[in-house]
Parts: structure tokens; C-alpha cells; sequence
């Protein structure tokens, strides 16, 4: 009888309406705010819990830093990459709002996980933009770059998937391979412009979602006659080449490879800055997550202790007594 | 006007070069071409070969490119190529070595062939430097 008075007490102590520990109670389980017969294993189970937590915080931090220096060396080379653009715009201009009827979405996106939102907003973008250049007589296709664009688009888009790579940055990017992809793109898919969906690495915390329009020739014709920065293509002395079109064919295709080239590397650089800024907030709220978990384990155990020494004396009293 | 011509060395990977420039010559599937102030406007295929350009401080320097596109308009040049070398990068006996390893290939194996024009192209333009 004394005893099972003396549990109520220990018990009442134990889940004191501290509000500290009342909202704590929800980061741990159950287990630990159970039977008294358990409270020497519930410390266990805290502290196995803050080692798993623990490890979590070494790997993403280790990850973070990984991204950081992959992070150095693209980041170079996509600078340098968009000094590219330039002579190609001069020459033939910019018209992302063209309008045509084969319309084909390059979506870029990353094959690996755990960087943020970037293929989100690259399959929304995309998404977006199928809504804009579909219509009657219009036809418009996908191809996509990595596996997480892949099960995304897959789900709702399937039928209109012309073309997946997945793996491109198995070796380091370079330019021979993307001109490779860039030509297997080419073989099979017929377009009046492709739209090139990727996300510009701006800055270590900034990705904007870009489109780079690329015209076949004969769009390039036809906006030359609209006149505009195209028209100008007319008063060049085009030599070189079987026909005007061949050349403008080849400077097409090399356009394309130049412009898909700087894409891939953007995006490859968002992916890595993504990955970095995730993996800095995973750990960040892994230490987070270990300090409130330490307190706990604390009061846990001074808990325990105090209940195994009030055990004790009533029972020595008791013998006494 | 401007004085000089605004000229872009473009490799595929890279800006190689950017600047002013007095005179550029260029090889193009036409032949030789010459590049001064007022050019008509011009959209040609460059070949492999080694461009010249005379820059706007009296220096002048060589470069070995890859075929591609040469592009003149109202004094902007633009020289776009997959491969872009700069004369004096260009180690003298690594580009003879490259040359004899593909004189020997097949005629009819354009891959080759093309690299042995670049090869060509490198080592003519390290000789003249």
C-alpha cells in the first residue's frame, strides 16, 4: 500500500506538468514517459536517439562541404562558358515568344536528390510553358535531362516525352560530350525552336529559373522577314557551304550545342549551391534537434535518479521505521 | 565608326579572347579572307587553320582553331570555333608529335582527318610565332 502510494508520488514527479517538458514530450515517443519499471532503459533510448542525430548532423555537414568544393571548380568553368552566348545572340537575336508549331522543352535537372527546390521549379517552369505553346495545330514535345525531371514529368506527361538522358555528370561535363547529346537530341526530335528549361546560378543562395530559346533555320527565316534583329541576317554575304540554308543548318546545331553547354553547366552549379544551402539547414536543425534532445536526456536522468534515491530511503525507513 | 574592330575569339568552351583589333585574317572554305574597319557584312565557314589578329596596340598574335563560323558586322567580329589554341600556349613538340600520329590514318576516316588538320593548323601556328 505504501508503496503503491509512494509510485503515485514518484509518478506525479515524473510527469510534473513542467511546460518545458510537456511540449519536449513531443520530440521523444511514448517510451519515455511510460511505465516506471522502464526508466532506467528510457535514458537508453534518448541517448540512442542523440547519436542518430548526431551522425545525421556529421553526414550532412560533410555532404555541404563536399557540394562546396565540387561547387569551386564548375563554377569557373560556367563563367567561362557564358562568354559564349554573345555572338550567337548578336547574330541572330533573342525571340523567346516566337511563335511556331513544333515546339520542343529541354528540361534540365539534377540526377540526385537532396538539393532543395531547383527541379521543382524546373519541371513547373516546363510545365508552364507546355500550357503556353500548345494549342490546335501545335505540337509539343519534352526532353529531359536527369532522373528527377524524369519521375516527375513521367507521371502526367508521359505521352509527350519525345527523348530521356539520365547520368550526364557520370565523368566531368565537357563540351565534346555535350555536343554528342546535343546531336542525339537533334536526330530525333523535329522542331521550329527549342526552349532550354534550366536554372542560372546566380549567386551561392540564388537559382533563377531561365529559358534559352534556339530557332531552326527556317524559323530564322521567317522571323528575319518580321524584320527586327533577324532582318539583319539578309544583308550578310553568306559564304561557305553548299547553300545559305546548309550554313545556317550547321550554325543552328552548333548554337544549339554552345547554349545547351552553358545550360548544363548552370544548372549543374544551382545544383551544387542548392545541395550546400540543404545540407547547411539539415545540419543546422540537426544541432537544433541534439541541444533539446541533451536537455532532455538530462532531466531524464535526474529524474530517474531522484526516484531510484526516493525508493531507497522510503524503503530503508520503512525497515526502520 | 569605331576606330578599331571589336573582336570575340569564342572556343566552345570559353571566351578565349576579347578585344580590339586592326586586322584579323582568317581561313575559310573560301579561301583566305582579311578582315579591316568597314567590312560588309559577312557570315562565313572558318576552317581549321591559324587566325591572325593584329591587335590595336601594334602587337599581333596567332591562334590555332577548329572549324566554325567567322561573323563580321558593322565592325564586330566574331570568330566562334569548337577548339581554340593561342600560339603561345601551344607546346611545339607535343602538336608535331599529334601531327605524326595521325598523317598515317585513313583518308577516309574524317574523325582523323580533321583532328590532323588541327594537329597541322597547331604546328603552323607555334612555327610562325
Amino acid at each position: 500500500m505504501a508503496m503503491a502510494a509512494l509510485r503515485r508520488e514518484g509518478k506525479r514527479f515524473l510527469l510534473s506538468p513542467n511546460p518545458a517538458i510537456a511540449v519536449r514530450s513531443a520530440v521523444l515517443s511514448d517510451e519515455l514517459t511510460a511505465p516506471l519499471g522502464t526508466r532506467s532503459i528510457s535514458t537508453q533510448v534518448v541517448r540512442n536517439r542523440m547519436k542518430s542525430v548526431k551522425n545525421i548532423q556529421k553526414i550532412t555537414k560533410a555532404m555541404k562541404m563536399v557540394a562546396a568544393s565540387k561547387l569551386r571548380a564548375v563554377q569557373v568553368r560556367t563563367e567561362n562558358s557564358r562568354g559564349l552566348w554573345q555572338p550567337f545572340t548578336a547574330l541572330l537575336g533573342d525571340t523567346p515568344s516566337v511563335d511556331v508549331k513544333k515546339n520542343v522543352i529541354v528540361t534540365i535537372s539534377s540526377d540526385k536528390g537532396l538539393c532543395g527546390g531547383i527541379n521543382s521549379t524546373s519541371v513547373k517552369v516546363s510545365k508552364a510553358l507546355y500550357k503556353l505553346t500548345s494549342g490546335p495545330e501545335k505540337e509539343t514535345q519534352y526532353v529531359i535531362l536527369g532522373e528527377k525531371g524524369k519521375v516527375q514529368l513521367i507521371r502526367d506527361s508521359k505521352a509527350s516525352i519525345a527523348l530521356t538522358v539520365t547520368e550526364i555528370q557520370k565523368n566531368p561535363l565537357n563540351y565534346t560530350q555535350v555536343s554528342v547529346l546535343a546531336d542525339d537530341i537533334l536526330k530525333n526530335v523535329e522542331f521550329d525552336a527549342l526552349r532550354i528549361v534550366y536554372n542560372k546560378f546566380h549567386s551561392v543562395v540564388s537559382f533563377i529559373p531561365t529559358i534559352s530559346t534556339v530557332l531552326s533555320p527556317e524559323a530564322v527565316e521567317k522571323e528575319s522577314e518580321a524584320g527586327g534583329k533577324l532582318g539583319d541576317l539578309d544583308l550578310y554575304e553568306i559564304e561557305g557551304g553548299e547553300t545559305k540554308s546548309e550554313v545556317l543548318q550547321n550554325l543552328a546545331e552548333f548554337q544549339f550545342s554552345c547554349v545547351l553547354f552553358n545550360a548544363v553547366l548552370e544548372n549543374a552549379c544551382s545544383e551544387l549551391g542548392a545541395r550546400m544551402s540543404a545540407m547547411d539547414s539539415s545540419s543546422r536543425n540537426a544541432g537544433d534537434m541534439l541541444d533539446r534532445l541533451t536537455l532532455t536526456y538530462n532531466r531524464t536522468r535526474q529524474a530517474s535518479i531522484t526516484t531510484e534515491l526516493i525508493e531507497i530511503i522510503s524503503g530503508a525507513s520503512a525497515l526502520t521505521g | 565608326m569605331p576606330e578599331q574592330l571589336q573582336v570575340e575569339l569564342v572556343a566552345a568552351d570559353r571566351l578565349v579572347w576579347s578585344g580590339e583589333a586592326t586586322r584579323i585574317i582568317a581561313r575559310t572554305s573560301e579561301g583566305d579572307v582579311g578582315i579591316l574597319r568597314g567590312h560588309a557584312p559577312l557570315l562565313s565557314v572558318m576552317i581549321e587553320g591559324v587566325v591572325e589578329i593584329d591587335t590595336a596596340d601594334e602587337g599581333s598574335f596567332l591562334a590555332a582553331v577548329d572549324a566554325g563560323f567567322i561573323s563580321v558586322a558593322n565592325d564586330r567580329v566574331s570568330l566562334l570555333a569548337e577548339h581554340v589554341d593561342l600560339a603561345e600556349h601551344i607546346d611545339a613538340d607535343e602538336a608535331r608529335a599529334a601531327v605524326r600520329k595521325y598523317s598515317d590514318s585513313d583518308p577516309d576516316d574524317s574523325a582523323a582527318q580533321s583532328a590532323l588538320r588541327r594537329a597541322e593548323a597547331r604546328v603552323r601556328a607555334v612555327e610562325r610565332r
